[in-house]
């Protein structure tokens, strides 16, 4: 035991050598001799932890300060540094004994940082400490890694923890994320996370790289691109681009922590569908055929390619584990391209996940990519120019609940902007949408005639406001609530303020394929650019669960019962939020989150603080973003229409969906999507689909084969934006309080 | 007539979003039957002004695609009358919906009812509890048939909209027996 921890503690140590020498490779520029220039009076010495002496010099210090300065984004002028010296000169000389404890010394250097930048200040006593700290950490870290060697991990749905590359990379992730609460977070944000009032999702990560992305993928493929040092030529013919572009999506997702969505992917691939039916005609007619048959062989030739490219995508998205170490969140959007190859790419894109994979009579759907259908009422509606691409699309829910629909014909932000500027906002991964962000202006219009771009932007992270624990904290202190709301809305501001600075430092080479090769907008730097000035267009979120929980709080009625308080707090935060965006100049946005294992923790938290709250705290999990609890018994017209309300106020992030309880219901589906299109919304169909996997019987909500008799199932849940299994063989692989959620849902 | 509850947004109890009139009345008795309180057709509330009303303001909302009539069993000989009168309401005031019709007697004894004139589908048939299966598309159990009552009536044959034939062994069969 004892040997272990040795040689856990000490591999974890040398990562964070790597990792300091990173932090600190910025060495003063400076040609001063402060050792030299301040030499304090009599013989003045440093009695050190050990006991031993050393002798005083003003040099130590100045390194010791630049380096507390360069971790909080700072760098000391001249002025400051002669300032801080003749600081502690004068303190040394006021002494009467010269030979001075390391612990006054750093009191000393503590009060003169305190003076000159108190954030510096900060920065020092964190590191000061590290020493007491890392061995903590370390040791929560060491613990945390037993648990994900021999239990396992069920923390995200995406992650397959059994896998060795799967725990080296949850191991990492609980070192990281120590790493960022030990370097990033203040002490007010570390007490407002460990009470529960934020929530910082991605902590492993948010310090690496963006979150999600919308990844322009024709622009990296537009006369040819380099990647991983070998230069691809563009490629010519569509099954070649089907492999190139699967490698370009694993390569750029594993870059980043969040979803990965390639927009209109039926529009990306038309063309080269086109060229290669040009190609395989010609081949054809060279070899004697005529024109027609020869057409026609090339056309089904296309199909074909377009058949196996969606499969074989299939196959990469869900076994391939990315270099993160789970499966990367891959979304694809289509539907709306009108020539023959587009149409074609999204009937077949349709068909595919439907028909599903797996052996004969025991295929089943899989999870990625997700699909989302986009919905243009003038061409999917009743006697629209692709209804049949919207009929494939009501069959492929009816069996596999993707695709997911959003309007481009209805209400509101979204279908608004697809009717004015004919520009499509694809959702980024699950249910995260970007701010407009304006081609020749960037965050404000520079006139009448400019244009929102949206493909080639990403998000960089979301942290979660906990609301309900933020009216119980108001009440018990008798504070108004909104006073309490704006210490936190401001807490999360800070967050992502500094968030912006500290990723605006990393090179354009922590991922080429999107800052270097044309992935982002902006993204033709060269590798040792800086990537701040892409950072313009990306949002930062705010994020908000448990609505209906803060609505049961206030008055003890739910959502569906009232919902009145809940709106005034929402409109307030996205007030709130737009004058911090206009004071700021950062395009932050208001996001509906998506809690999995977020659902337990905040229970527990508000339980662990305020105790039992009935419809508050008494489940294991608390609700969705706005969403009514599952358990309400209403029909899913109601559902629709008491989530309208907030539609417009979670512009940053947001989905609705229905519960069927059966699935050949065809004209109930089309019913409740059509409606959904009108209200502009971003539509879900939800079923509990169950496989079993010794005979292949499928039914919507099995426990137990009703043929077989076998209890080894398959079961693909929604999460909320996305599925996941919730049982694979027989196991599950969420927590425990999603499952109760799942185990709860009525109209969910 | 009495009548047990309005639904409304079912989807279970035929295509789209229904409004569904639970009757009271039923001679069948089949054992297993989902709901026997409803077999006795003094039971229940009667099927007043108030309640019709409130069935046809269901009726008029754009997103409901017709009137199922299920029970008990709308055909029961108490209910025979009142339906008759609803469905010819409906049909007047609604020709763009659908009416479907869940009865235990078979269609062969029914189909001559002033009623079909006005039925869309018909669900037929006794619930057989040794016949049931789940994966059954609109009804409990396989002795059950789902007819489209238009269809039938102008080709004097018994049109099945769609069935699903689960056999002995497991095998699933989907037909279509309209085309």
């Amino acid at each position: 035991m004892g040997l272990k921890f040795f040689i856990c503690e000490s591999r974890l140590y040398g990562l964070y050598e790597v990792f300091m020498s990173k932090l600190t490779r910025e060495d003063s520029k400076d040609t001063i001799d402060y050792g030299a220039l301040y030499v304090p009076e009599g013989d003045a010495h440093i009695v050190k932890k050990d006991g031993t002496l050393e002798p005083f010099n003003m040099q130590k210090v100045v390194n010791a300060v630049h380096k507390s300065a360069y971790r909080a984004l700072y760098e000391f002028t001249t002025e400051e540094k002669k300032h801080i010296c003749e600081f502690v000169k004068a303190r040394i000389d006021a002494l009467e004994n010269k030979d001075i404890p390391i612990s006054l010394m750093h009191n000393i250097v503590e009060s003169a940082l305190d003076e000159v930048k108190p954030i510096v200040a900060k920065s020092y006593r964190d590191y000061r400490n590290y020493k007491q700290d890392f061995v903590r950490m370390m040791d929560d870290v060491y613990k945390k890694t037993q648990a994900i060697m021999y239990v396992g991990d069920r923390e995200n749905a995406n992650t397959d923890s059994a896998l060795v590359s799967t725990k080296r990379s949850l191991i990492f992730n609980q070192f990281n994320k120590s790493l960022y609460e030990k370097f990033f977070l203040t002490t007010e944000e570390i007490q407002a996370c460990r009470e529960g009032y934020i929530y910082v999702h991605d902590m492993s990560a948010r310090r690496d790289t963006m979150n999600c992305c919308l990844f322009n993928i024709s622009e990296v493929l537009k006369g040819g691109f380099e990647m991983g040092n070998v230069w691809y030529n563009e490629p010519k013919v569509l099954d070649t681009v089907f492999d190139v572009c699967g490698d370009i999506i694993l390569s750029a997702a594993g870059q980043q922590y969040g979803g990965f969505t390639v927009p209109e992917v039926d529009k990306m691939l038309a063309p080269y569908a086109e060229r290669s039916y040009e190609k395989y005609t010609d081949k054809y007619m060279s070899l004697g055929v005529d024109r027609e048959t020869a057409e026609k062989q090339a056309y089904a030739d296309i199909q074909r390619e377009f058949e196996q490219g969606f499969q074989g995508w299939e196959y990469k998205f869900n076994t391939v584990a990315s270099s993160r170490g789970d499966y990367p969140f891959i979304t694809v959007t289509a539907g709306l391209g009108t020539d023959r190859f587009a149409r074609m790419a999204s009937k077949t894109l349709m068909n595919v996940r439907k028909n599903g994979q797996g052996k004969p009579g025991h295929k089943k759907p899989v999870l990625f990519p997700k699909i989302v259908f986009l919905y243009d009422e003038k061409l999917h509606g009743p006697g629209g120019e692709l209804e049949d691409v919207f009929e494939a699309g009501i069959e492929c829910s009816s069996k596999s609940m993707y695709p997911d629909w959003l309007s481009m014909s209805g209400e509101g932000y979204i279908s608004e902007t697809y009717q004015k500027y004919g520009k499509v906002i694809s959702p980024m991964g699950c249910r995260a949408f970007l701010s407009p962000y304006w081609e020749r202006g960037g965050q404000t219009p520079a006139d009448d005639k400019d244009v929102p771009v949206y493909i080639g932007r990403f998000n960089i992270g979301v942290v979660s406001l906990h609301l309900p624990m933020i009216l119980a904290k108001a009440r018990e202190e008798s504070r108004d609530f909104y006073e309490v709301l704006d210490y936190y809305l401001n807490m999360i501001r800070q967050l992502h303020i500094r968030t912006y600075q500290y990723l605006g430092e990393m090179k354009a080479s922590t991922n080429p394929l999107a800052y270097c090769q044309g992935g982002f907008l902006g993204g033709h730097l060269d590798l040792h650019d800086r990537i701040a000035p892409l950072l313009d267009a990306a949002t930062a979120s705010f994020g908000i669960t448990a609505l209906n929980e803060l609505q049961i709080l206030y008055n003890g009625k739910s959502l569906v019962q009232d919902g009145a308080f809940a709106l005034e707090v929402m409109e307030y935060i996205n007030n709130k939020v737009k004058e911090f965006k206009e004071e700021d100049h950062h395009l932050y946005a208001i996001y509906g989150t998506p809690a999995e294992n977020l659902c337990g923790l905040q229970a527990r938290q508000f339980r662990d603080k305020y105790g039992i709250v009935p419809g508050v705290s008494d489940r294991e999990y608390v609700s969705n973003s706005f969403h009514c609890h599952v358990a309400e018994n209403i029909t899913p017209i109601e559902k629709q229409d008491l989530e309208k309300r907030f539609w417009e106020l979670f512009n940053g992030g947001k989905i609705q969906y229905v519960r069927y309880p059966i699935d050949y219901n065809l004209d109930a589906i089309k019913t409740l999507i059509r409606r959904a299109m009108k209200y502009g919304f971003y539509e879900g169909v939800n079923m509990s689909l169950s496989y079993c996997d010794d005979c292949g019987y499928e039914q919507l909500e099995m426990d137990v084969c009703p043929k077989c008799g076998s209890s080894n199932l398959t079961k693909i849940d929604r999460m909320n934006g996305y599925l996941a299994y919730s049982r694979t063989h027989g196991d599950t692989r969420l927590s425990d309080s999603k499952m109760a959620e799942i185990a709860d849902r009525i109209s969910m | 007539m009495r009548y047990h509850d309005i639904t409304k947004d079912d989807m279970r109890n035929g295509p789209g979003l229904r409004a569904v009139l639970w009757v009271a009345g039923c001679e069948h008795h089949c054992p297993g039957c989902q709901n026997p309180v409803t077999w006795d057709p003094d039971d229940g509330l009667v099927f007043d002004e108030k309640a019709h009303d409130e069935l046809m303001e269901i009726l008029a909302r754009d997103y409901i695609s017709g009137l199922t009539l299920s029970g008990g069993d709308p055909l029961f000989p108490g209910n025979r009358d009142a339906v008759l009168a609803l469905c010819r309401e409906v049909k007047s005031a609604y020709p763009g919906k659908t009416i479907w019709l869940y009865t235990g007697y078979d269609y062969e004894d029914i189909r001559d009812l002033e009623v079909m004139q006005y039925i869309d589908a018909v669900v037929d048939g006794r619930y057989e509890e040794d016949k049931r299966d789940v994966l059954l598309h609109w009804k409990g159990s396989y002795n059950q048939r789902v007819i489209d009552n238009v269809l039938s009536r102008k080709t004097g044959e018994i049109c099945i909209i769609e069935d699903i034939i689960v056999k002995e062994t497991g095998g699933i069969y989907v037909c279509n027996a309209n085309s």
